[in-house]
């Protein structure tokens, strides 16, 4: 019935993960990477789904897992933002670069 | 699950858990009717009050066997118990420390947050030392960050603490999505989120050879994941910019209550999961043993750079953010060092330095609060300013530096012990940890200098608050106990804990 | 009385800590006199050890053994691994380094009236550092050793930096960071022995390192065994000096304020020769014996290093400071020969140079005071304006240069009369040491003396001793004479040690 195996799912949730950490690691503009984090744990997700569907072991847990993920990237997201609109209040800038303030 | 077998459980065993977040949830409600000219202040004392009947309740269970709730995602073992202690009395000192914090331009109404949210992040810890499930570990970790990200960036108005705040969530998110990304094969793997289970699957697996790349590939992101936790050196960047911008009692509870927390989860998912499992299927040496070469890098390379780095700061709260990151290290060596001293010697390591370095930060607090500058050269002449307190913080650096008669060196000489004992021994680890600690002597040793060789720039006295002198007085009486008769605490854990035996059943 | 015997003399001086809190910090003369006091105690209790010791009584009444730390779980108790306990005890040896410890406490401290500010600090610092140095002695483990050796580091590092002269910070952090280096190797040894072995009471490490045939928690090979002795010479070769870890000491007899000098030079270099013994032939004879060579090498090395650079020195202290480097060296001749007359020599040497050394330094220090300057060049004829002081500086260098009727003849002759017997060829370059030493010596203390009179020497205004700086002076000179007239008061006491130690070495011919 599922004709798309388990390591294509893998593969696709590897590529994702390294885009996002790629993104994580390298964007100047503080929402982008917000939003790279996000992709890493999407990538966390599907992960999570295809090994409760598809994994050498399937269980139902794997998608309360995710679910669980998904509320708590929400809630790490929210407070990211909030942090972010804090600085830029201050600051006025969102890029990653400007926030040099902290140094010896 | 009908209700019967709910009520079935023994929730009593969860009721240090129940105390603090029914305190937190009272104090948010209390933050949000009472009038906004009310001082806030008096709600750390609630905050306190409830840490302090967590603590009387969990003495009451010390007694208690190990319990398991809803399938173990709830477990109270020698192991929660023992670490749920060492982070309740951490608490407790931050709750003091925040109470008498006064930052420049104020807290004005945040000020009721800062104390519930420090609750809320000590509950995050509280469940990670008591949970056999991944989803309940993962969620007690989170808890704990997110309500760390906040705490940060308290100082809304101060461009430092955003900043600092911003950083601490950008890393903590990818920490968390490493960590996260290895418990997704480590879940997919082994069909279970139970860590019992998962232990006895992977066990199974890797016996026949399986998946031994895959379940290498989630050690390796699990353990980065959590050494972010751990501010561990090459994960440590955010720790120094973070340590600096928070409020203090911020950083105190960082550096003392997270990490604390950082190494129970590490302990709990790597000692649980890896501990048993056969490293190939020749099935000689175990994962944990074949593989303990990654923790002993982590830890090598945080008491080096930790260390070295910490040499060249000028900021105090810098300053101790590097050496945060050397003792992060040195309990690394006990944990790569696996044997039978490790619990023994984390634990201990723990308690004394949440005793020291609370104190220290404690002084730190007050001294730069007044100065409003955090230069080490604020601590210059402390010694005719305040005898006492200048006393006070040499024994904490004392016991930081590891020098006897201080709960440190106890510490340090029971991670020596647990690292030298097995066959062969860790003569490498051993010896950084020795260097570093002679490295450290210069930075420590340097605020010395500064409080008893230098004039002060000022000569006036320094008014003790209520709040920090208690944490004074506490760590100090603490720091010199476990540093004279050692054994009032190590037979308290071995007495109540055994050698956590019931760890892995 | 007699358990607790040896523990009201290791932690008397701390009395004197508590009485000083309650004194006023500007009753300048009360608390130098509650700090002479609190030492006091101390040298009572080891003058009727002494006595009583030598009165053929065995010491072993007043040893005290008191359960302290026991690692490991309570399951684990019975077998008696991983515990430390606090354990007080004397031998021969030991008495007389807890004599001379309390004899130049009393002594730095009646010389630390000089002492011009924060009085009260000092003396605390100084009290602490005489409980430590009085502990590291007794210490009949490993552990409770490293903690009182550690003990002293810490007021030594005040003391020096806060009390010092001009370079005084630098000073304290060479002595700090050198001192932690050799500590740190002297843990690492410490825990390796202690984690392997389940014990570090001295006793039984000897008895597992020799004999063995006792079940260990992880092996100790062969080769580890003399890692551990190498890394003993290096720990206690800091402390000592040996030839490439010495400048920390230099900077120290430089910049430390007189009285510190006195017990560094007269206890804490001591120490390093103490631990050495104790530790490195007591617990390793065997590998001790294949490295001997080498030690006497280094010795000699030691010995003719100090010499050379101590004949080219301008400045007095740093005369003194290099002729401790060198006399040192005849204590490694002495071990390095390893029979009965160059182990004595060595503990001889030990002593007698902890006499010299605090009288020559004290004597220092009080010219220091008066003349502002220890430069040779601006001292010159010193003898008409100190006449009393230009003396017993003359008779302490005669003392140092191995004048015979004096105790550093007798610790230097048998040192050499020890190396000769295995190693001639060696004892004689090292014998050169010996005549460069009476050259530099003579030269510095005559041109000092009675030299062309210097820049800074005004006959008429200067002080000469005055009656409270005569009683170190006489009690130290007295001392040396006493011993090089008499040596059988050092060697009496001695036997017992050096039998064990010659055991150790599986009786080789003395």
């Amino acid at each position: 019935m599922n004709s798309v195996p388990l390591s294509a799912y893998l593969v696709l949730a590897l590529i994702l993960f390294c885009i996002g950490l790629y993104g994580a690691l390298t964007k100047r503009n503080a929402v982008i990477v917000l939003i790279s984090i996000e992709l890493m744990l999407n990538a966390v997700n599907i992960n999570l789904v295809a090994f409760s569907k598809l994994g050498p072991a399937p269980s139902i847990s794997g998608q309360i897992f995710s679910l669980f993920t998904i509320t708590v990237a929400a809630a790490e997201a929210a407070v990211g933002l909030a942090i972010l609109m804090s600085l830029y209040n201050r600051r006025k800038t969102v890029n990653v670069d400007e926030m040099d303030q902290l140094k010896h | 699950m009908n209700l019967d077998t709910l009520l079935s459980y023994e929730w009593g065993h969860m009721a240090p858990e129940f105390i603090i977040l029914a305190v937190a949830a009272l104090l948010s409600l209390l933050d949000l009717f009472l009038p906004k000219s009310y001082n806030r202040r008096s709600l750390a004392w609630i905050a306190l009050v409830g840490i302090l009947v967590a603590v009387v309740s969990l003495i009451g269970l010390l007694d208690s066997k190990s319990v398991s709730i809803l399938h173990d995602t709830f477990r109270l073992d020698s192991f929660g118990k023992a670490f749920k202690l060492i982070l309740l009395i951490g608490a407790a000192c931050v709750i003091l420390l925040a109470e008498s914090y006064e930052p420049k331009e104020g807290l004005k109404e945040y000020r009721g947050e800062f104390y519930y949210l420090f609750l809320t992040g000590l509950l995050g810890a509280m469940v990670m030392t008591s949970s056999g499930d991944l989803i309940t570990l993962f969620v007690g970790l989170e808890l704990l960050s997110i309500s760390s990200y906040i705490l940060a960036g308290m100082r809304k108005k101060n461009p430092g603490s955003n900043e600092a705040a911003m950083k601490y969530v950008i890393n903590g998110g990818i920490s968390t999505a490493i960590t996260l990304f290895g418990m997704s094969y480590l879940y997919g793997l082994s069909g279970t989120t139970n860590l019992k289970e998962m232990s006895g699957a992977m066990s199974a697996q890797a016996a026949n050879g399986q998946f031994l790349y895959l379940y290498g590939l989630a050690f390796f992101m699990v353990l980065i994941g959590l050494s972010f936790k751990l501010a561990s050196a090459p994960f440590h960047m955010w720790a120094p910019d973070v340590y600096q911008g928070s409020p203090t009692p911020v950083t105190a509870f960082l550096s003392v209550v997270s990490k604390t927390a950082g190494f129970v989860i590490l302990l709990r998912i790597i000692l649980t999961l890896f501990l048993t499992m056969p490293g190939d299927d020749t099935q000689k040496l175990s994962f944990l043993e074949t593989h303990s070469i990654y923790i002993s890098c982590l830890a090598g390379i945080s008491i080096i750079a930790g260390n070295v780095i910490a040499l060249r700061q000028r900021n105090i709260k810098r300053m101790f953010a590097y050496s945060s990151i050397a003792h992060a290290g040195y309990i690394l060596v006990a944990i790569s060092a696996l044997g039978y001293f490790t619990f023994d010697a984390v634990w201990f390591y723990l308690l004394a330095y949440l005793l020291m370095n609370l104190g220290a930060f404690a002084v730190i607090q007050l001294i730069t609060d007044s100065s409003h500058s955090e230069d080490i050269a604020d601590f210059a002449g402390l010694y005719r300013r305040s005898p006492l307190l200048a006393a006070g913080f040499a024994v904490f650096i004392l016991s930081l530096a590891g020098i006897p008669g201080t709960a440190g060196f106890i510490g340090k000489l029971n991670i020596f012990m647990n690292a030298l004992m097995t066959d062969p021994g860790h003569f490498v680890l051993a010896s950084i940890m020795i260097a570093g600690t002679v490295i450290s002597y210069f930075y420590y040793f340097g605020i010395m200098t500064q409080m008893f060789f230098r004039p002060a720039a000022s000569t006036e006295k320094i008014k003790v608050p209520a709040g920090i002198g208690a944490v004074v007085v506490l760590a100090l009486a603490g720091t010199i106990l476990f540093g004279v008769a050692p054994n009032t605490a190590l037979d308290f854990l071995h007495n109540n804990f055994g050698s956590f035996n019931d760890f892995l059943k | 009385m007699n358990e607790i015997l040896l523990s009201v003399l290791v932690f008397s001086p701390l009395i004197g800590i508590l009485a000083l809190c309650f004194i006023s910090k500007n009753q300048e003369k009360a608390i130098k006199w509650a700090g002479i006091l609190a030492t006091v105690p101390a040298l009572a209790l080891s003058l009727f050890l002494y006595s009583y010791y030598l009165g053929g009584n065995n010491l072993s009444a007043f040893s005290e053994k008191v359960r302290w730390i026991q690692f490991g779980s309570i399951a684990n108790a019975d077998s008696k691994l991983f515990a430390v306990d606090y354990e007080l005890a004397l031998d021969g040896f030991a008495l007389l380094m807890v004599l001379l410890t309390a004899v130049l406490s009393t002594l730095s401290a009646i010389a630390s009236i000089s002492i011009k500010k924060e009085w009260k600090g000092y003396f605390m610092l100084f009290l602490l550092l005489e409980t430590g140095m009085l502990g590291v002695f007794m210490a009949q483990n490993m552990v409770l050793f490293f903690i009182f050796f550690e003990i002293t580091l810490i007021p030594a590092f005040f003391l020096i930096g806060k009390w010092g002269y001009i370079e005084k910070e630098k000073a304290a952090f060479s002595f700090l960071i050198y001192n932690g280096f050799g500590s740190a190797v002297l843990l690492i040894v410490i825990m390796v022995l202690f984690a392997r072995a389940g014990t570090s009471n001295i006793e039984a490490l000897r008895y597992i390192i020799n004999v063995g045939g006792v079940p260990l928690v992880s092996p100790i090979t062969e080769g580890m065994k003399y890692g551990l002795l190498i890394a003993l010479l290096i720990a206690f070769g800091v402390k000592l000096p040996i030839f490439p870890l010495h400048t920390w000491m230099l900077r120290v007899h430089v910049q430390a304020p007189p009285p510190i000098v006195m017990l560094h030079a007269g206890v804490l270099l001591k120490i390093g020769a103490f631990g050495l013994i104790r530790f490195g032939l007591g617990i390793f004879p065997e590998q001790f014996k294949d490295l001997s060579v080498i030690i006497a090498v280094l010795g000699v090395i030691n010995l003719l290093y100090g010499a050379f650079l101590a004949f080219i020195q301008k400045e007095f202290k740093m005369v003194l400071a290099y002729s401790s480097i060198s006399h040192m060296g005849i204590v490694l001749i002495g071990l390095g020969a390893l029979n009965e007359s160059g182990i004595q020599g060595a503990i001889f040497q030990v002593v007698s140079h902890g006499l010299i050394a605090a009288l020559l330094f004290f004597l220092v220090g009080v010219i220091y005071e008066r003349v502002q300057t220890t430069s040779l060049s601006n001292l010159g004829g010193l003898s008409k304006a100190m006449p009393l002081t230009s003396g017993f500086l003359l008779a302490g260098a005669m003392a140092s240069l191995g004048l015979p009727g004096m105790s550093g003849f007798i610790s230097e002759f048998m040192a050499f009369l020890g190396l000769f017997k295995t190693d001639p060829l060696l004892a004689g370059i090292g014998a050169l040491g010996i005549i460069i030493t009476a050259v530099y010596l003579l030269r510095a203390v005559m041109g000092i003396t009675f030299g062309k009179q210097g820049v800074s020497v005004r006959t008429k205004a200067m002080r000469d001793l005055n009656s409270v700086e005569m009683v170190p002076v006489l009690v130290l000179l007295a001392f040396i004479v006493i011993i090089g007239i008499y040596p059988s008061i050092l060697s009496n006491p001695l036997e017992d040690t050096i039998q064990l130690i010659m055991t150790g070495l599986g009786g080789q011919a003395g």
